[in-house]
Parts: structure tokens; sequence; C-alpha cells
């Protein structure tokens, strides 16, 4: 009878704590992420008091990956998101209607994103924002069209942008486009003259298209690619890797490499005895991998500014917007920039489609957007009829460790590659 | 050696509650994660001080979850517990999350990595350290369950509970003991990775990677653990550098498939565990 009543009372305990866990996750003053299928009816009740709203809401989807494998991402980008929306919401929405954000939590997993899909467009949602997985939202990216739901993700591929295809758009620096930047910079750095660079990068089929793009604008300077070395994407050990690219005696190394695999990776070679450039990807390039890494010779490609850089106005707004909309949380990631950037476009669009939006009027008014005011967020957001990936620039930055900060050590670099204006 | 150390504190972590519970405890990745964010919490600190809060923090969270949820699953089916273990890995994670949110977050080097080289190789003077203290600590374990009292209590509890309650010895606070001490080790594995990356949710994923030099070396064994996470380390590097860089995990579990298929108890087997 006793080991029966402890059993219960186990259980009940058990139960208590998830219970209370659920309840703190729906309540966390962090704007911790909803669930899947939330509706995020973004007005406060004393915000809602004060906003004449003359039409029915507009419904914006969101697939973000809230939780799994790319949650460190995808949480931050919410919230950014979330950060616009709000803050234009307490501003009276857009011609007169609110912005319903209704969340999808697809958590990097393809499946999971197919139901989110079919979700947003069953709930009528004008258009869907977010989407980091390519390997979710690249095989997805036809039911755009199908459905007339615009998916705006940073997930596709280079091949369904450019040309541009119906109702699919991206937010983020095509590959061929980075490393073109990286090569930029690169000249900037040697100087003229022929060069060698040896590549690293993380086992993926984006960061295949990436070297094959390398190889070709490499091959068209003149350069020559002395080695290219594959890691794990959870890297435990490269010095295998480092050692192959030392002994081919590049001139610089560059990277696609996720956050967590590069101080692993800048280490194992200076350990191998390089002491050149070493540059990576937008994949890898947050602040605390920067303090990690902490070596004057690393430099990393943003295409979105720190949210927390107290020299560029746009992003210290961008948090005082996020602090009263209690969205703070990821605020020291590049993706809540990456985020909020997303809900300006969403924003614009709305502007433009006017009061009876549908899913096709919206793509119209995506389309139409022409150059948005990014207030220095990024070097180049905009959209048109030919060119449906948001962004053409980045900067690169290096670790100060007298500001405790990684700093831009270029203006914003612009590319025609992988854009077609 | 430096991958070896990390796997063999892993190793370690799966066999010391497997050994003492009979429980494949699938958290032991969030287990590490929490290590390195209590280190990262408590920056603040001395690192020493740092280092044995968040140490005991991630024992007390492994040792109640043995008590609060797995001792009540006694004498059920083994596959029970593990199921829970998985449920309780992801409330963990998300816990986790809710408490520190999404940013990833840096620890501090107890040592400069001065780069050296080691016959031929580069490494630097925090890996070296790493592979000292992974030695000390598997060392430490022989001799704690060898020649102290609470170490023998806690082999007698494991061999036999039935025996080892009859002599008095308190089975279910031994084996409460023996999580606690298995969270240990998974925080401090999280702690030596995470300081030469980043915390991030990844480091849950690196759990999972214990249980192939676990399962070479022997679930029964600590000194089998050991070796088998240098073997795994040695056949990690080969994959790489003969066949890819991507082909490290592949080659590594083709290992562990081939050699369970010729010794299915792992390559050091004590006797008992054999018996029919």
């Amino acid at each position: 009878m006793n080991v029966r009543l402890a059993r219960r009372a186990t259980g009940a305990v058990f139960l208590a704590v998830s219970c209370i866990a659920a309840a703190a996750c729906s309540s966390s003053a962090k704007s911790a992420p909803q669930s899947s299928g939330a509706t995020d009816s973004a007005p406060t009740s004393a915000t809602a008091s004060s906003v004449a709203a003359s039409g029915p809401a507009y419904k914006i989807g969101y697939a973000g990956d809230m939780t799994g494998s790319l949650s460190n991402f995808g949480q931050p980008m919410y919230n950014g998101f979330k950060t616009e929306i709000d803050a234009v919401n307490k501003a009276g929405g857009v011609n007169g209607h609110q912005i319903d954000l209704v969340l999808q939590d697809y958590h990097a997993d393809v499946n999971a994103a197919r139901l989110a899909v079919n979700t947003l467009h069953n709930e009528g949602a004008l258009a869907m924002f977010g989407g980091l997985s390519g390997s979710a939202w690249g095989p997805l990216a036809s039911l755009a069209s199908q459905d007339q739901m615009a998916q705006i993700t940073i997930g596709v591929s280079d091949s369904q942008i450019v040309p541009p295809q119906p109702y699919v758009y991206s937010s983020q620096l095509a590959a061929s486009s980075q490393a073109s930047l990286m090569l930029q910079f690169l000249q900037q750095k040697l100087g003229p003259g022929s060069h060698s660079v040896a590549f690293i990068g993380f086992s993926s089929s984006y960061v295949q298209g990436f070297v094959s793009s390398l190889q070709a604008q490499i091959q068209s300077l003149g350069w020559k690619l002395v080695s290219n070395q594959t890691i794990p994407t959870s890297a435990t050990n490269v010095s295998t890797q480092a050692q192959s690219i030392v002994s081919a005696k590049p001139d610089a190394v560059l990277g696609y490499l996720l956050d967590p695999s590069v101080p692993l990776t800048v280490t194992a070679l200076t350990d191998s005895g390089f002491s050149g450039l070493i540059v990576n990807s937008v994949a890898g390039d947050q602040e605390s991998t920067f303090k990690a890494v902490n070596n004057k010779n690393f430099y990393a490609l943003m295409s979105y500014v720190y949210p927390l850089d107290p020299t560029v106005p746009g992003a210290v707004s961008m948090i005082q917007q996020a602090k009263g909309a209690g969205t703070t949380a990821g605020d020291e990631s590049i993706w809540f920039t990456a985020g909020y950037a997303q809900g300006l476009l969403a924003v614009a669009a709305l502007k433009g489609c006017g009061s009876n939006c549908t899913g096709a009027s919206y793509n119209q008014a995506l389309e139409a957007i022409g150059t948005v005011d990014a207030k220095g967020l990024t070097g180049d957001l905009a959209l048109s009829p030919t060119r449906h990936r948001a962004i053409a620039a980045g900067e690169f930055a290096q670790w100060d460790s007298s500001k405790g900060l990684a700093v831009p050590v270029t203006g914003w670099l612009k590319t025609n590659v992988g854009v077609t204006q | 050696m430096v991958l070896g150390s990390i796997y063999a504190l892993l190793a370690l972590s799966w066999v010391v509650i497997y050994q003492g519970t009979r429980v494949l405890n699938f958290g032991i990745g969030q287990l590490m994660f929490l290590g390195a964010l209590f280190m990262s919490t408590t920056s603040g600190l001395p690192y020493v001080a740092a280092l044995v809060i968040s140490l005991g923090a991630v024992g007390v969270i492994a040792g109640v979850t043995y008590m609060v949820a797995v001792r009540p699953l006694t004498g059920r089916e083994p596959f029970s517990a593990a199921v829970l273990a998985i449920g309780v890995s992801i409330m963990m994670t998300a816990v986790a999350d809710m408490a520190w949110g999404p940013n990833l977050r840096n620890l501090r080097r107890p040592i400069h990595p001065h780069p050296i080289r080691l016959w031929g190789a580069g490494t630097n003077t925090y890996q070296l350290a790493t592979v000292a203290l992974t030695i000390l600590v598997v060392g430490g374990l022989l001799i704690f369950f060898r020649y102290t009292a609470l170490g023998l209590k806690m082999r007698a509890a494991q061999e036999n509970p039935l025996l080892a309650s009859q002599r008095q010895i308190n089975v279910f606070g031994v084996f409460g003991l023996a999580w606690a001490l298995s969270g240990v080790l998974a925080a401090l594995a999280g702690i030596s990775y995470a300081t030469t990356s980043v915390v991030s949710p990844d480091l849950t994923n690196l759990g999972l990677v214990g249980i192939a030099p676990a399962l070479i070396g022997g679930f029964q064994s600590i000194g089998g653990a050991a070796i088998g996470a240098f073997l795994i380390a040695f056949i990690d590097v080969l994959g790489t550098k003969y066949i890819g860089g991507g082909s490290d995990d592949a080659v590594v579990f083709a290992a562990v498939l081939l050699l369970i298929a010729f010794r299915p108890h792992g390559l050091i087997v004590r006797r008992e565990a054999r018996r029919v």
C-alpha cells in the first residue's frame, strides 16, 4: 500500500513539475516561444484599447525553429520578427488593421514544416515568414505558388531564387553571394596577385553548393583552392583536417562553419601552425563565437548587424522596441536582427497590399516593395519582381578585445552574384 | 588523445549509471549542457569554486532524477526507465531553455592554450590538461570502486541488490549516488568541451557519442570504457583521414557494429555478466 502511495505521490509530483514548467513557458516574461499552433494576437489589452482598428486583422504566418536543433537561432529570429509586428500593432497597425501573428514551430523538421504550411494556409495567412532550415524549405518551396501563400525564408537554395520563382523569397545572402563577398574581402586583405585558398565546412548539400560556387569564382580570379576539408555538423575534433590544410600552405582559409565548430577549427589551425587569415561565413558569426575564438586573424561575414551594437541607431531603437514588447530573449544573436528585418518586409508589403489583401495581392505587394529603409541593420534590403533575394550585401567583423565587441572592419560590401537586380 | 578524453568522460558517465541501475540514460547530453550552463552562470566566482558548484549542481539534479523518476520503476523492464530518461531529458532541455534563454555562451579557460607540437601534431596546453584530467578521473574511479568502503558498497549493491540490502546497505541511496556521479562526469565532459567551443544546445547531441566507447569497452568496466574511448577516437581520426571528414560517425558506428558481432559484451567482460 505504501509503495503504491509513494508511486502515486511521485507521479503527482512529476505531473506538477511538468505543469509548472508548461505554465512558466506560457507566461515567461522573456517572451518564450509559443508552442506549435499558437495564435499570437499581438496587441496587449492595454494597447488594444488605445488603438482604433477599422477592419479585421491581417494574418501573417511564421514558421519558426522554436525547438529542436536550430532553436538557438530560431528563437531569437522569431523574437526579432515579433518585436517589429508588436511595435506596428502598438502604433495602430497597418492601413487600420492589426496584424495577427500566427506561429508554427516546425523544429527543423521537413514533415513538421509541411504541416506548418498546411495549417497556416488553412488559417488564411497571407504569407509565411521564418524558415531557417535548408533541408525543410528547399523541398517545400514549390508549395508557395500552389497555395498562393508567399514563403519568405532563409532556407531556400540559390537556384530557387535566381531566376525568381513565384511566391518564393529569401532574406539571407545566397551561398554564391557569400563566396563572392569573402573573396572580395580576401582581395582587400591580401592585395593583388594570385593567391591560394583552403576551405573547411560542415557536411551538407548547402555547403557543397557553396563550395561549387567558390571553386568557380576562385578559378575566374586565377587563384587556387589548395585544400577542401569537410567536418561533421557537431564536430568534436578537427585536428586531422587542420593538419591537411596547413600542409597545403594556403594564404587564407575560408570556412562555412556553424558557431560551435568555429572555435574548435580556429584553435586546431593555429595549433597546427597556421598564422594566416581565417574567414567564416554567416553560419558562424555570433558575438560569443568571436569571443571564444579571440584571434586577431579571424573574421566573419555578417549580413545583419549585432542587435546590441551601440553604434547603430537602428539597432538601439530595435532593442528599445523589444524591451517594450518583452521580446528581448535572444537579443545577443544576430538572428534577432534577421527576424526584425523580415518583420520590416512583412509590414512594408502590408502597406502596399491595402485593405482587401489576399495571398496573391500580398505576393504582388512583396514584389513592389522596392528598397526598404533597414535603419542600418543591413546593407541592402530590397525586393522587386526580378529580385526575390532581399539581401545582397555583407560586412566583415573582427573581435576587438579592448571593447569586448566584434566590430565591423569593412563597410557594407555589395555583390551581384546570386542576386538578380 | 584529446578527443578520446571527452569520449572517455562520457563513456564513464554511461557506464557508472548502467553498472548501478541497468538503465541507459539517454539524458547524458542534457547533463553535459546543464554543466556548461551552470559554469557560464557562475563566471563571477573563482574558477575552482565555479567548477565545484557546477559539477555539484548537475550531480544533485541527476541524483534527484533517479530518486524521483527512476526509482519508482524498480522491478519493471529496464526499457521503461530508458524511455522515462528520454522524457526527463526533453524536459531538462525545455527548462534549460526557459532559464538561460537561447543566447550562446562562453566559458573561460582555466589555463591559456599555448600551442605546442607533440609527435608532429599540433595541440595546446589546455588540451593536454584535459587529457591529464581524464586520466586522473579514470584512475580515481578505479581506486574508488576497488578500495573505498563506499565504492565497495556501490559494487555490492550493483552486483546483488537483495544481498546488499540484507547487509544493511542502502541500495537506493547507492544507486542515487551512482546517478549523481554519472551527472558529475557528464558535466565535466560538457565543461571540458564547451570551453574550447561555445555553450549551445548542440552539446546535447554529443552525449549520445559516449555510448559507442561504452559498447566497445563493455558496459561493465570502467577501464574498458576508457580504452574504448581512446579506440573510438583513433578510429574516428583514421576515418577522417582516409575516408573524409563527414564520414567519421559512420566509420565509428560501423566499427562498433563489427565489434559487437564478434564480442557482444564488449572488449572487457566481467565474469558474472556472462552467467546464464
